[in-house]
Parts: structure tokens; sequence; C-alpha cells
């Protein structure tokens, strides 16, 4: 057995280019089955985690309506609208029985600089009790502060990514002067590193600044873009969510029939919609793989094709030395399954380390289902047997008289 | 002679070929005894029939009509699968055209019928290496065929024929490929097979080849005429 796998790998060693190309299919297909089902299982376990950090009793209402696309698990605003105020947020507070803490915000893409350097991030301009309601905490400095919202002060707090790219290093941050807009913020803190949120964004390329002073001397707006209510343990989601729309939806003199302009999310919500998204990315990274799979398992009946062909003499040779026309079939049998194998290790192999990649850079968790990689190597194995049936079936039909008398 | 059992015996075996329209009898009732241990040569010019024989006697081929027993079995009705098993045990095959496997090494070509009989791979494995050896391959076993010459090709051929230690070696010219001094070599190892108490049918065209066997077969159109 041992001696028959080395001959099999021998000639496949000698028909080097053709069992590569065929390996190809069968590893691209591997690839795309396990990298994409991999890396949208870390995406998942990383939402999980978030709301588990978060908590289930986090709320969000904002203006505009939030849809989730497939090509970005990340939540997307599909229609803006700039009837959200900080009124409403406090209809909210005092209207829902059961919010506890509430943290209005702003949210816009600004850029941000300090003296050559300029980069774009996005600005967050809130109260102090955003940092308890999210559960975001400075590493250095100190977080925004009451005095700041009333004095409507020139102070931001950096996210870490933003601090390292401006500064360097965090500590270097602290006291420095940076340039949003027009307006000269001092530096009081710098954000722990925390990764993207629930919705997809990256809070470390945040900015927190007072929303007085955004509101006042930053932007001279009255909307806001919505607000986080940390309602209590017990609360109940679905009537909290009840409640505020009617609360809204008579604030912003909606009538029955049209559309709210608004949204309320829970983190419960946003882990649904991701899912949703996500198992579009999975449906279409199985049919990719199908593809690939099935394009591997053609390319391997081709070039089994040719190999029998190319090693009619050798066929011939065992024949005559002994070999049943079985012992011939289950020699090349072995060998297609031995190429996709090959093919479809190579791949997970190479998914793998590509998963590994994208979640260290997205901070996502590692995960690794065995059972998928196993799934992946047994599917590959037997994608070659089924590929390799017609043509060992070909090779055991060589007569051994043809064979010595063409030659 | 006698005092040895008959191994072969061949009653009216006839050989035909359909090529096209064209019905050509390349063997028109052959019948003959080979004894266990005898050193045959079977002489014919090209085209007598002489290969064609040789494949019906080592069971690479079927004959159209008569009867051919081995060991008195009938080996007409036998399968297909029941045939692999006695070219395997019962025959070794030496081709003018060697037949080695180009991909693989002068010790796999070796052991490449013992992969299809009973014998573990360490046994094998040990067994190639004293036949190489004893063809004089020693410090060759790791070469591809296309790295020796002709008549080192012919040794690791003559070694695989004897790895499953047949009874009988049928040898298709031989040394038809070879200049004189190799196949001097490649008859004085025939010669020293024989001695070992091996069954020898030599197929040849040459006289002086054929006069190494003990007993000389010629076959002319497909008929014989023992010499």
């Amino acid at each position: 057995m041992w001696f028959s796998l080395k001959v099999a790998l021998a000639s496949l060693q000698a028909h080097r280019l053709r069992t590569l190309l065929a390996m190809v299919g069968v590893l691209l297909g591997a690839l795309a089955l396990t990298g994409v089902q991999h890396i949208s299982r870390a995406m998942l376990l990383k939402a999980e985690q978030e709301t588990a950090k978060l908590g289930s009793n986090l709320f969000m209402a904002r203006t505009g309506q939030v849809a989730f696309r497939p090509s970005s698990p990340a939540g997307r605003v599909r229609q803006e609208a700039t009837t959200f105020t900080l009124q409403d947020a406090r209809a909210l507070q005092d209207g829902l029985p059961s919010a506890r803490l509430a943290a209005p915000f702003v949210s816009a893409a600004r850029p941000i600089r300090f003296g050559r350097t300029q980069i774009t991030c996005q600005v967050v301009a809130t109260l102090p009790v955003y940092s308890t309601v999210r559960n975001f905490r400075p590493q250095l400095g100190r977080f925004l502060m009451w005095e700041d919202e009333a004095q409507r002060a020139l102070v931001c707090v950096l996210g870490a990514n933003i601090a390292a790219r401006l500064f360097g290093s965090p500590s270097r941050a602290l006291g420095q002067q940076v340039l949003i807009g027009r307006s000269v913020l001092r530096v009081v803190g710098v954000m722990e590193e925390k990764g993207a949120d629930i919705a997809g964004a990256d809070q470390d390329e945040q900015v927190f600044v007072p929303l007085s002073t955004y509101l006042r001397r930053m932007a001279n707006q009255t909307w806001i873009t919505g607000v986080y209510l940390q309602l209590a343990g017990n609360a109940d989601i679905e009537a909290v969510k009840e409640s505020a729309t009617v609360i809204l939806r008579r604030r912003h003199h909606i009538g029955p029939g049209q559309e709210d302009d608004f949204s309320l999310l829970t983190a419960a919500d946003t882990i649904q919609l991701q899912q949703q998204a996500l198992a579009l990315v999975r449906t279409l990274g199985q049919i990719s793989s199908t593809i690939s799979f099935a394009v591997g398992g053609l390319g391997i009946l081709s070039i089994m094709v040719l190999l029998v062909r190319a090693r009619r003499l050798e066929i011939g040779v065992r024949r005559a030395v002994g070999a049943r026309r079985r012992d011939i079939l289950r020699q090349f049998l072995l060998e297609a399954s031995l190429m996709a194998s090959l093919g479809g290790l190579l791949g997970v192999i190479l998914a793998l380390l590509l998963v590994g990649v994208v979640c260290h850079f997205a901070k996502l968790p590692m995960v690794l289902d065995v059972w998928l990689v196993l799934g992946a190597l047994a599917g590959s194995a037997l994608l070659g047997m089924t590929a390799g049936a017609y043509p060992a079936w070909q090779a055991a039909q060589v007569e051994i008289l043809d064979v010595l008398k063409s030659e | 002679m006698n005092a040895s059992p008959i191994l072969i015996r061949l009653q009216e075996i006839t050989r035909h070929f359909q090529q096209g329209e064209l019905r050509v009898e390349v063997l028109k009732g052959i019948s003959l005894e080979v004894a266990a241990g005898e050193f045959i040569a079977l002489r014919g010019t090209s085209g007598s029939g002489k290969s064609t024989l040789m494949h019906i006697l080592g069971l690479l081929d079927r004959p159209t009509a008569g009867r051919y027993l081995l060991q008195g079995e009938d080996v007409a009705r036998l399968p297909d699968d029941r045939l692999s098993e006695l070219r395997n045990q019962m025959f070794g095959f030496i081709f003018q055209t060697f037949y080695l496997v180009p991909y693989i090494t002068a010790l796999e070509n070796v052991v490449l019928p013992g992969l299809y009989g009973p014998q573990t791979g360490r046994r094998l494995r040990q067994r190639g290496e004293e036949l190489l050896d004893q063809v004089g391959l020693s410090d060759r076993m790791t070469f591809r065929p296309g790295q020796l010459s002709g008549g080192q090709q012919q040794r690791v051929a003559l070694a695989r024929a004897l790895i499953n230690d047949p009874e009988v070696l049928l040898a298709d010219e031989p040394t038809g490929q070879l200049d004189s001094t190799t196949s001097a070599e490649i008859l004085q190892l025939l010669g020293d097979i024989h001695q070992q108490g091996r069954t020898l049918v030599l197929v040849t065209h040459d006289a002086a080849t054929a006069s190494h066997a003990q007993r000389e077969i010629l076959l002319h159109d497909g008929q014989l005429r023992e010499g």
C-alpha cells in the first residue's frame, strides 16, 4: 500500500504540470469554502461578544433608516434625515420608564490634523455618560467631563488608532492641539483599543468631542444623529421599541401610513441584521466554492483522461505482470483522489492562513471549525474519486496486447 | 526428459486476427508439450507467429481454438482475474524493448509484479535488491530506466521477471536490441536461471541465439517443425 502510493506519486510527478493544473481548481474550491465560512463565523462571534459586553439592554434610536447590505456586514444609513433633535433624545429618556441613562450623539466623518499630518476620523460628539453607556474607557488621560459640556470646551479624546497615527504613541498625544475643521482642540485623553462595534464602525478611529462644543462651535447645527439609551436590566425590549416609535412619530408629525424617519436598534437587532447579511455572504461563498469544486472536478477528469492515455505502456506492463483490471481501476482512483486531496489540503491551509491574517488585522476573534476543515478535505477526496471514476474505468479497459503491439 | 512432468500442453492451437474484412491466420494448429525445467528455443522468421505463440503461452492472449492445459488445467474458460493471477505467479516476462516504466526507479520496476502478489512490502524490497545484485546492478537501484544502457535495462527486466519466483520464464527476442557482447551476457544470465531449475522459453529469429537451448522448435508460417 505504501509502495503503490509512492509509485502513484512518482507517476504524478512525471506529469507535474498537468497535475498541478488539476489541483488548482480543487484548491480554490476548498479555499473559498473554508475561508468564507470561517471569516463569516468570526464576524458573528465578534458581534455576539460585543453584545455580551454591551449587555442586551442597550438601545439606540437614530435618525434615518439603517440597512444592512451583503457587501459589508456593517450597517449603512440608507436615508439621512435632519429631524432628530436633543429634545427627541430627552423625550425618549423621560417617556420611557425603563430608560436609565441616555447618551445623545452626533457622528460625522471629519479630517483631523496635527502638524502636517491629516487623516480622516469619525467625530463623535456626545456627553460624558457615553463612556458608561458604551462601556468604553480612556487608557490615558480622561474622557469628556460635564465641565467641558457646560463650557463648550475645545477638548477632544482620541481613539487609539488616531492617536497612534497622528502622534506615534498615545502618551505623546496628551496636551497637544489638533485641528478638526476650523476648530483647534486640546487632546485630554486617549481611548483604549476596542475594535469594531456591533454596527461595524471601528471605534479606534473615532474622536470624541463635547456635544455642545460640536453643535455650537464646530458645526452650528441643532439636529443630532441619535441617542444611546441604557435600559433597566428587566426591560421588555419590544415594549420599549413600541413606546419609542409612538413618541418619535408623534414628535415628528408622521401620519399613519407614512414611513419612519428614524431607526430603533437593539444589540439583538443588529446581530440579527448582521446574520441576515452574513447569510448572503455565506450563500455566495457556497456558490463560488461549488463552482470552483465543479471546475476542479472537470479539470481532474480531463487531466486523468490525458494521464491514462500517456501511461498506456505502464498500464499494459502492470496488466502483463499480474495486475487485475480492478487493481488498475483502484490505482487510478487513488491517484485522482490523492490529487484532489492534496489540492484540498493546500486550499484549506491557504484559507486558514488567510483567515488568520484577516482576523488579526480586522481584530476578529480566531475561529477554527475542525469539522468544516475535515469536511472540505473529505469532500476534496470524494470529488477526486468521482472525477477519476471514468478515466480509471478507461484505464482498466486497456488491452495488454494493444499496448505490446503498438510499442 | 520424460522424468519431468509436463507443465504446458498445447493441442491444435489456432489464432486468427481480423483485419477489417481480412481474416489473418497467424497460428494454424500448434501442438506442443513443455516439460518442467526445459530450456526451449522457439525460432522463426518475422511474421512466423512466434510472438503470438509466446503471448498465448504467457496468458497475455487467448487462442481462437484449441486447448491449452497449464499443469493439467484448461485455461480457456478461466476468468480474467484468474489469468492475471497465473501471469503473476507462474510466469516471468522479458521483452525485446524491455517495457520498463520510465518514471520509476529500477528497484521499483523490479518489485512491480510483487505488488499484485502475496509478498509483503518489506520482503519484496529485500528480494528486489537481491535480484538486482545478482544481475550486477546493485549500484544502479535508484536509477530510472532512461539513465541505464540497453543491457542494464534488460537486466532490470530480468530481475523483474524473477521477483515472484515464477515457474516459467518467457523471453521474446531478449537480445534483439542489444550488441553482441551484451547479448552474450544476457544469454549467460538466462542460462544461469535455467540452471536454477526454471523452465525457459526463448523466442528468437536467430539460430545462434537459439542454439543455447536444449531443444529448438522451428515455427514457420504458423506451423511447427521440431528441429
